[in-house]
């Protein structure tokens, strides 16, 4: 990945354990208003362009997702109370019943994805679309992190490079991003 | 991911991280959050903002195009 991409991620590195000692408190006790105020968001440049070369229709197709979904029989759950978030990765079967599947993530409500998973992680709607043909195969894996997430440069430095390197390996062509 | 020659396309529901973080594509829908994909029980709706989201892997002009969707969301 490009240095570059990201204008000021030294700033950030700068900034954040003397912002994190000053909201520390106020996070340990969930008050996310006064403590987001002044949090060294990263600046980001230029965006990185890959062409679509194939039709969908015989394209692989990779999942991430922001939801903090991970397999409970098999992973441990996201680390939801940590102040700075989870900046891991789990990799969840996509034939997983959905009943081995659980979220770990206390900064959304879980009312639609307890009634309908797909609200979130649509797996079953993705295997619908492979059915009609508008796509050609899904990743056996999709990726799952947990949307928050105080340390955007442990995400950039370690766990986008091993999602990156798990699409390539599973042969992917596209990918589809869905964030909470 | 897109540096490593992997196009994508993200579906999001919230505006300003989408426009801060240069998506190199992105849908955006007016869902609350932990909705993005559409109503629970509603495949038909979630199966046409997947649809609409994926064809912008190839229809896309350039590089952090944002798309608007036109979606309502009718539950409570």
């Amino acid at each position: 990945m490009k240095e570059e991409s990201l204008r000021d991620l030294k700033a950030y590195q700068e900034e954040y354990p003397n912002w994190l000692e000053r909201h520390r408190a106020a996070l340990e006790v969930k008050d996310w208003g006064s403590a987001f105020g002044d949090y060294p968001v990263l600046i980001y440049g230029d965006c990185p362009w890959a062409p679509m070369e194939k039709p969908l229709s015989s394209s692989r197709l990779g999942l991430l997702s922001t939801a903090g979904v991970y397999m409970k029989d098999d992973q441990p759950p996201f680390d939801a109370e940590n102040i700075e978030g989870d900046w891991r990765f789990r990799e969840l079967d996509i034939t997983a019943d959905k009943s081995d599947l659980a979220i770990a993530h206390t900064h959304f409500d879980h009312k639609y994805a307890d009634a309908d998973l797909n609200s979130v992680l649509p797996l079953d709607r993705l295997q619908d679309l492979v059915t009609e043909g508008v796509i050609g195969s899904l990743a056996p894996k999709a990726m799952s992190i947990s949307g928050y997430c105080l340390r955007p440069d442990l995400i950039w430095e370690h766990t986008a490079p091993a999602i990156v390197a798990k699409m390539k390996e599973m042969e992917v062509d596209a990918l589809l991003h869905i964030p909470v | 991911m897109e540096a490593a020659g992997i196009p994508t396309v993200a579906l999001a529901n919230l505006r300003t991280p989408v426009l801060r973080m240069k998506y190199p594509r992105a849908a955006l829908v007016r869902h609350p959050r932990g909705g993005t994909v559409g109503e629970p029980g509603d495949a038909e709706s979630q199966l046409r903002f997947l649809r609409q989201t994926l064809a912008l892997l190839k229809d896309a002009p350039d590089p952090a195009h944002v798309e608007i969707l036109n979606s309502e969301w009718k539950g409570t």
